[in-house]
């Protein structure tokens, strides 16, 4: 562990920097996910009224939303990696910009079946909003791969068709 | 090579249809790449084979719909509906496998079975022998799911063969196509 530790305290479900450093400036406020991520890499105490926070008592507190440790297990691969994410539009996505390309990434899982309808416009709908769109498969021991999705047109060949 | 009347009878055969017309035969594969020669693991452009041409019955359902082979089952002729119909009483997926098909086919793909890479496809755009398949293709109809382990799977497929991998979602009236591909952050 190394960098300075910053404190965070909960003010009406919003956790909020008290004491910063530069990344993380006095009065931002941060997503669970991040505060999590922060816990998870001893970077961050999480105060809320006396009570220091773990880990264990943030997945308690989000062990109803039924993508959130899918969302902390991308959002952790992708910090690992030095990349910055955000929440994105939906319950199951989020954003990252790199090297001037933004992208949506769908966080899901496998064993857990999807329309292909629901990928189908999730994907349109990301680029309409002008982002690449990825997904972020989970597989069982928590290892994430991704793909990058496009749509895609086949030309007419200039050819003599049958 | 469609006209008024079907250029050659077709035999309809479990899975299968059979064009024992060499002529015609040898000008279905050599320059269109449908069927391929019974019996030739790598068929050559130009050669005259013995045996009849082994075609898919998604090929057959084509020619008969292009009015190039009519069909002919338990030695009696069939129109393309009740072929088609008979194709997807062996295959549920047939009727929108077809429509993908039929799609690329008309316009000028060449398409050969993708079962060794385990996807429904391997599409060309010249044909087999004369580059490698640059697209490897899945049909989805636009009701069914997917484990997106399954995405995953064809992905690294595609990805360590070195093709294109492509989704076909297939609704009602429209195909919709998607790629994939491997990205690292």
């Amino acid at each position: 562990m190394s960098g300075k530790i910053i404190e965070i305290k909960v003010f009406d479900d919003k956790y909020v920097v008290v004491r910063g450093s530069e990344k993380y400036p006095k009065g931002t406020t941060l997503d669970p996910l991040e505060v999590a991520f922060l816990i998870y890499e001893g970077k961050a105490v999480v105060f809320d009224n006396d009570k220091v926070l773990s880990l264990k008592d943030l997945v308690n507190r989000y062990s109803d939303k039924k993508d959130w440790w899918l969302l902390f297990t991308v959002l952790h691969d992708l910090y690992k990696r030095g990349r910055i994410v955000k929440r994105g539009f939906s319950e199951n996505d989020l954003i990252l910009e790199r090297e001037g390309k933004k992208y949506r990434i769908f966080v899901t899982e496998e064993n857990v079946f999807l329309p292909i309808t629901l990928i189908s416009e999730w994907i349109e709908s990301s680029i309409d909003k002008g982002y690449i769109p990825v997904i972020a498969v989970v597989d069982m021991h928590g290892d994430v791969t991704y793909y990058k999705a496009s749509k895609y047109m086949f030309k007419k060949l200039d050819k003599e068709i049958l | 090579m469609s006209g008024e009347t079907p250029r050659v009878n077709m035999m309809i055969i479990g899975g299968k249809a059979l064009i024992f017309d060499h002529k015609i035969s040898n000008e279905l594969y050599s320059k269109h790449f449908i069927g391929k020669p019974f019996g030739e693991k790598k068929p050559k452009i130009g050669v005259s084979y013995k045996g009849p041409l082994e075609l898919t019955l998604l090929e057959a359902v084509y020619l008969c719909e292009k009015n190039i082979a009519l069909p002919i089952k338990d030695r009696e002729k069939i129109d393309c509906e009740t072929l088609k119909n008979y194709a997807a009483s062996k295959d549920p997926r047939f009727l929108y496998t077809y429509k993908v098909f039929k799609d690329l086919r008309e316009k000028g793909y060449v398409i050969r079975s993708g079962m060794k890479y385990g996807v429904d496809y391997a599409v060309y755009e010249k044909g087999p022998g004369l580059e490698h398949a640059p697209y490897l293709v899945h049909v989805f109809k636009y009701d069914e799911e997917i484990d997106p382990i399954h995405i995953v799977r064809l992905g690294r497929l595609s990805h360590s063969v070195r093709k294109n991998l492509v989704i076909a979602i297939v609704y009602d009236n429209t195909i919709k196509y998607i790629s994939f591909g491997w990205i690292r952050f």
